[in-house]
């Protein structure tokens, strides 16, 4: 059976891409959605109130989130 | 979410009137104003997502995985071992891995649906089917090839919260387009017969008197909706 090291060692490499791939994704959305270049108040809000900036944040701070306890669960445990 | 208009409203008493007599160099440039590929004298009537129901499925996969996933973890962290030993660990890592995922894949159906959108100018009918990864689409009717248009609201949801789908049918049978779930199709296929209406009037008039008609742009202000 690995040490409890590998554990925490394959949940911070899996967080750090899990992170990596959060920023190249929100490169990539803020990329595309720059060629559409409509009334802001009418196309980045979701259901007409969320905004998409809050939603890309959500997604960047639950990546953040995940990773930060899974490691640190296993750290403790 | 929408500005609500009244599609019939936009109609111009005549709108041969604004599209003589009005010299070409008093028009706008609308090149890539908009979108990537729109053209010097296209204008925008109105655009659309889809309708906030397709992500309902995604969310309920997101929301059952993730409370499978916690219960999984919380039982595991309050079991009754003194020692947590390493298949439960290995089965704690699975499911902080499909915690992950699920997240991930949660939030790009939900940038995708802010890439799949619709547009509907005074020239053509686009449908772009973008996601942040995978799929790169766009799928374009000139307003001339429409023959007919199509609104197919069945069940009792797209009834109740008002979507549907539209389908453009053009003389060659391959060249059909499908708008799945739109919402408010009503509005959307009005918006899309008036503005061949329009276009087709333009076409008509330029016919009869080219060297009065100007370059078409739109006979009416066009409006946006998201």
């Amino acid at each position: 059976m690995p040490g409890n090291g590998a554990y925490i060692g394959f949940m911070i490499v899996t967080g750090f891409l899990s992170a990596c791939f959060g920023v190249v994704t929100v490169w990539r959305l803020y990329d595309y959605i720059q060629a559409y270049r409509f009334e802001r108040e009418k196309y980045y809000p979701l259901f007409g109130l969320i905004p998409l900036r809050l939603i890309t944040v959500i997604y960047l701070v639950g990546i953040l989130v995940i990773a930060g306890t899974s490691t640190i669960l296993f750290g403790v445990f | 979410m929408e500005e609500e208009r009244d599609p019939m409203s936009d109609s111009v008493d005549n709108p041969i009137d604004s599209l003589v007599d009005n010299p070409v160099d008093d028009l706008v440039d609308n090149t890539d104003r908009n979108f990537r590929g729109q053209q010097r004298l296209e204008t925008v009537t109105c655009f659309s997502r889809k309708h906030p129901i397709v992500l309902l499925r995604s969310f309920l996969i997101m929301f059952g995985m993730m409370l499978a996933a916690s219960v999984g973890i919380y039982f595991i962290l309050t079991m009754e071992t003194e020692v947590f030993s390493g298949g439960l660990k290995a089965m704690a890592v699975l499911f902080f891995v499909g915690i992950t995922l699920t997240h991930h894949l949660f939030f790009l159906r939900m940038f995708h649906y802010f890439l799949e959108i619709m547009i509907i100018t005074n020239y053509r009918v686009i449908d772009l089917r973008k996601s942040v990864f995978l799929h790169d689409g766009k799928e374009i009717i000139d307003l001339h090839e429409i023959q007919d248009i199509k609104k197919n609201q069945d069940g009792l949801l797209p009834n109740l919260l008002n979507y549907g789908d539209i389908k453009i049918a053009t003389a060659s049978i391959s060249t059909a387009m499908t708008l799945h779930t739109l919402p408010r199709p009503e509005y959307y296929l009005n918006q899309i017969n008036q503005t061949k209406r329009h276009y087709i009037l333009y076409r008509r008039h330029q016919k009869l008197n080219p060297e009065l008609t100007r370059p078409y742009a739109a006979s009416f202000p066009g409006t946006e909706t998201g």
